[in-house]
């Protein structure tokens, strides 16, 4: 290590006696070792005594051997077999990067969602938690849905038991001279079907509640555009403008975002 | 193109700008979806002004269209291209500076998305040339 073996500076004695000594020592490692297989006696004779290496004869087929023909077109074979398995390799590696693996993730991705939705419902309620407590959009609409149909219903009773004084009897109740039993018994009839509408409304209002749907205050506030839709006006002086003077529908706030806006009726100057 | 050099890999969001209602979409991982704020999905093509001066771009704009028609501007897109302008309480606008004003809104829906963020967009709506079509992507941007 660190010297310079230039061949110029190599005398031929000293070439020599190197080159001798590494076949010296070659000869003396070979005599331990087997000689290789597949090779003829005489040769191998021949390459011990150092004579003079015979000819190689081409080895007829049949012979049990093969020929140089043979061995290099099963070479040309096997180096074509290499390059379609090759090929084939490639084209299954490009099927399961693009195709396979991704059909594979989509499908783990749908198992795990599946998975994570059963156990879910699976799961004990947690008290106060606010993710099993959440009602689906659904429910609320068919909730809400439920609740302006039983208002209207409400509205519609109290109208009608303010209306029945001023309203003429029936000739037949009149004749009978029961005309006033009559009355009394209808207005009994519509103050329970009114209380009955409110008891509803009331326990739906809580439920609604329960799932974090709150009503949207209107009347007689000012017009907020974000919670409220101005689909009338009505031109007075007796209220402030931008005044809410009708509200046609609730409106509702779900999770304190709004649900739905309240079509309302807003007063307005007028011109 | 993606760092990843997948186009199909890379977040494309397109708006449409409507007459009457605009919508934002993201095309990620070969999928469109149609974001959405809340419940909504569409925001109404109106801006305006309310009693208090703020602005209203959207459902709340469209929800005082009837009380304060003034204050409130709607369909715009139909005087995109023109050099008409139209009034918005005391102040004038282009109608490509309305248009940039709900352009802005839906570009704020898709920032909010989660695992959605900004890095190409494209709008479609019919403009009547290219220039007003470049003027309208500055000033998107601008806003």
């Amino acid at each position: 290590m660190g010297m310079n073996y230039s061949p110029r500076g190599i005398s031929a004695e000293e070439r020599e006696r190197i080159v001798r000594g590494f076949e010296t020592w070659l000869d003396r490692a070979l005599e331990d070792e087997p000689a290789p297989q597949g090779l003829t006696t005489e040769l191998l004779t021949a390459l011990r005594n150092g004579d003079t290496v015979p000819p190689l004869e081409a080895v007829q087929p049949g012979d049990g051997g093969s020929d140089l023909y043979s061995l290099w077109s099963a070479t040309i074979a096997l180096t074509q077999e290499v390059r379609i398995q090759g090929r084939t390799f490639k084209q299954l590696n490009e099927t399961l990067l693009n195709e396979t693996l991704p059909q594979i993730a989509l499908s783990l991705e749908a198992s795990a969602t599946v998975a994570a939705s059963r156990s879910a419902e699976d799961a004990p309620p947690e008290q106060g938690s606010p993710r099993t407590q959440q009602p689906r959009k659904q429910e609320i609409d068919i909730l809400l849905d439920l609740r302006d149909r039983i208002e209207r219903g409400g509205n519609t009773v109290r109208t009608a038991a303010e209306e029945l004084p001023s309203k003429r009897l029936p000739r037949l109740a009149r004749w009978l001279g029961v005309g006033r039993t009559y009355g009394r018994h209808t207005q009994v009839v519509l103050a329970a079907l009114s209380q009955g509408y409110s008891l509803a409304l009331d326990s739906l209002d809580e439920a609604l509640l329960a799932c974090r749907v709150s009503r949207v205050a209107a009347e007689g506030r000012i017009f907020d555009p974000q919670r409220m839709t101005a689909i009338d006006i009505e031109e007075t002086e007796s209220v402030p403008e931008g005044t809410v003077v009708e509200v046609y529908r609730n409106g509702f706030e779900w999770n304190n975002e709004v649900y739905r806006t309240a079509p309302v009726k807003v007063a307005r100057a007028a011109k | 193109m993606s760092e990843s050099g997948n186009p199909l890999n890379d977040l494309i969001i397109g708006i449409d700008l409507g007459t009457t209602n605009s919508e934002v979409a993201a095309f990620v991982d070969s999928k469109v979806t149609i974001l959405s704020s809340g419940t909504k999905n569409m925001v109404p093509s109106v801006v305006g002004l309310s009693s208090a001066g703020d602005l209203l771009v959207g459902e709340a704009a469209r929800n005082q269209l009837m009380l304060y028609p003034e204050r409130s501007v709607r369909s715009i897109k139909r005087k995109m291209g023109s050099n008409e302008t139209v009034s918005l309480g005391d102040c004038q606008f282009t109608p490509q500076e309305i248009s940039a004003l709900i352009l802005r809104e839906l570009a704020s829906w898709a920032s909010r998305q989660p695992g959605i963020w900004r890095r190409r967009s494209s709008y479609s709506h019919g403009l009547r040339s290219w220039r007003w079509h470049i003027r309208c992507v500055h000033l998107c941007a601008r806003g």
